[in-house]
């Protein structure tokens, strides 16, 4: 067996973590703010606000309901904060107007507060320069956990989309230094968590060409739940044969998980050799996630 | 019931969280349902390439067509659906759906302004509920046609399961606020106001302010319409037509946004029919000593271990899953709480039918 090999090596400063619901982005995301804060790092993990103002599931992990708009200790070396549109909005407007009082006095326009919320773009503007706000901070590690797939394209993409509508100005420069941490492979790695199934592998693919178009770098896959897999290839091949001799067929049907498994590592690595690991599935909520690279 | 809901409403709504085959369940509710009623529509937001395949369709061919399809006679042999009854597959296109609606609503000149707007083109990724309030019209329009007696309606992958049965309001809300006044050529009166865009004009730079100002100018047009929707969308979830059901797996993050979902739709009293617990993992169907001799002959005794490992390991799958289906049915005490088990089959049909049959006759 490979040998294990700690994920917390390869993680870059700043990692977005990316995937389809229910994947188990957030507990993966969690699990590496974690190791990566026991490493000694200090280490902050983001989240992006949800408004209905339900508990938020990364916060849960940390046993609180939510996080705050500020960095905010959580464990020793670790941090957490929640991505605001409005705060952002708000700070960006601040650091440009320079007078506290004009800020507040704009922001708390009603028609503009709706303006900020209603018009495009505007929100991800929000989201966009908060979290430029944490890259220029002092952490050693950041961890995003990005709510859904369309979020990191959508973040990714969009430096380009307003710089086309919004060549200069203070908005401009924002965004050319949001975009110079990002496109950086030596600082920013975007993590595709996926699951051992063929429409989840798809859609993994799909991801990981639309960030390679955008110029965002992919640090790897991340198989997740990927079964226990006892099985030499040759030993899979008689269990294949026993099979197809028809009477092995209710076996087979459990072994599907791990045939499943396989297919998945090897159309995973043809999209990104030597950049695929695998993150165990457990029985047991509080054992430790174990990752390693295949 | 389920069943109850199938044979005498109009409406199912399907949600859930992303990720638990929700687009399947509705789908495979359609294929039920078309032994109960006789012209039944699926409208799907995100449908999977075999899924649409499954239906005889290739996904092209369901985007290219902003009308539902109906499933050819060997399809539906092929699922099982009586002669009598047809079943339609509609996939959302918002774009389609929106332009029909400026059609309907704008002069043809507002509507070309409106659409070379930067704005407009990035519209259905930026504006907050637009899929889903296009998702609404054409359930709307589907229903009004009257083509249709059963509609099975798959909800868009929102942030939140719940946000769906939010846009009403939160679209109500945008269309009443003074954004659109703001922007209207008459109404610059106050003070504040202008010097706050004139702030916003300069920070942004002429452009964007400009094509901000034709596409809310434009856009107040759809005001009324749009209003009137909501208005009666917000009605149309609590009416006796409609029945929602919730799609969750028993996944434990899927689970907590069940829970999030049912809290929700009790203060908006939207009730829920039935929750619907997919991808539950099943018992192993054979003994590892069923094999024992063939696998100690081709593999030695190290293979039949390594089964019996992986025998286990099924055998506490199926376990733990079992216990949180039986936690819901403890917890939902109130609602009915039907399992759909896991499917490792590959083929479209295969997996509707196995998931239409567990959810129409297990009881």
């Amino acid at each position: 067996m490979a040998l294990e090999h700690s994920i917390v090596g390869d993680l870059k400063r700043i990692n977005l973590i990316s995937g389809k619901g229910g994947v188990g982005r957030t507990t993966l995301a969690a699990s590496f703010a974690r190791k990566c804060a026991l490493a000694g790092k200090k280490t902050l993990v983001i989240e992006l606000e949800d408004e209905s103002g339900w508990d938020s599931p990364l916060a849960r992990q940390f046993n609180l309901k939510h996080f705050q708009i500020e960095p905010e200790s959580i464990e020793t070396n670790l941090y957490g904060l929640c991505l605001s549109a409005h705060v952002g909005q708000e700070r960006f407007l601040n650091s440009f107007l320079k007078i506290h009082s004009l800020t507040h006095m704009v922001m708390g326009n009603q028609g503009v507060k709706w303006f900020l919320d209603g018009a495009p773009a505007f929100r991800e503007m929000g989201y966009f320069y908060h979290l430029l706000l944490q890259l220029r901070s002092d952490f050693e590690v950041i961890i995003v956990d990005l709510p859904a797939t369309g979020h990191l394209v959508g973040l990714a993409r969009l430096p380009n989309i307003l710089l086309k509508m919004i060549p200069f100005g203070p908005i401009a420069e924002r965004l050319k230094e949001g975009q110079k941490y990002f496109y950086d492979k030596t600082q920013t790695a975007a993590w595709i968590v996926t699951l051992p199934q063929t429409l989840p592998v798809s859609e993994a693919i799909e991801l990981k060409e639309a960030l390679t178009t955008e110029q965002i770098p992919v640090g790897g896959y991340i198989l997740n739940r990927a079964p226990f897999n006892p099985f030499t290839e040759e030993e899979e091949m008689i269990l294949e044969s026993m099979s197809q001799k028809s009477h092995a067929q209710k076996l087979m049907i459990d072994l599907e998980r791990i045939r499943r498994l396989r297919d998945a590592q090897k159309r995973l690595a043809v999209s990104y050799q030597d950049h695929v690991w695998l993150a165990a599935e457990s029985f047991n909520p509080a054992m430790e996630l174990k990752i390693k690279k295949c | 019931m389920l069943i109850d809901s199938i044979k005498n409403k109009r409406c199912l709504i399907v949600c859930g969280g992303g990720g638990v085959g929700k687009t399947t369940i509705a789908a495979s509710l359609a294929i039920a349902a078309t032994h109960e009623r006789k012209r039944v529509l699926v409208v799907t937001i995100d449908p999977a390439k075999r899924l649409a395949e499954a239906f005889g369709y290739s996904l092209k061919d369901l985007e290219s067509s902003g009308e539902p399809l109906a499933l050819s006679p060997a399809v539906k042999t092929a699922l099982n659906i009586p002669a009598d009854a047809s079943l339609s597959v509609g996939l959302l296109n918002p774009k389609y759906v929106l332009d029909q609606i400026l059609e309907q609503v704008l002069t043809p000149e507002q509507a070309t302004g409106l659409k070379k707007t930067q704005l407009f083109t990035h519209l259905s990724e930026m504006i907050y509920g637009l899929q889903e309030y296009t998702a609404y019209e054409w359930v709307t329009r589907m229903i009004q046609k009257n083509e249709f007696d059963f509609i099975v309606l798959d909800t868009p992958p929102a942030f939140h399961a719940k946000d769906f049965f939010n846009v009403p309001e939160k679209i109500k809300n945008l269309m009443e606020s003074k954004v659109f006044q703001l922007f209207a050529p008459k109404k610059h009166t106050w003070f504040t106001t202008l010097m706050s865009f004139s702030w916003l004009e300069k920070l942004l730079g002429e452009k964007i302010f400009h094509e901000s100002r034709i596409f809310f100018e434009t856009f107040a047009a759809l005001r009324t319409r749009i209003l009137e929707r909501c208005e009666w969308l917000s009605r149309f979830f609590s009416q006796k037509e409609v029945s929602v059901l919730a799609v969750s797996t028993p996944e434990s993050s899927a689970l907590f946004e069940l829970e999030g979902l049912v809290s929700f739709l009790n203060q908006k009293n939207i009730p829920i029919e039935s929750i619907i617990l997919n991808q539950v993992e099943q018992k192993p169907e054979y003994q590892p000593s069923d094999y024992a001799s063939d696998l100690e002959s081709q593999g030695g005794l190290i293979l039949l271990e390594k089964v019996a490992q992986i025998h286990s390991e099924q055998v506490k799958r199926a376990e733990k899953a079992f216990q949180t289906v039986e936690r819901c049915r403890i917890k939902y005490d109130k609602i009915e709480i039907l399992s759909v088990p896991m499917t490792y089959a590959e083929e479209g049909f295969t997996i509707l039918s196995q998931a239409s049959a567990a959810l129409i006759t297990k009881r």
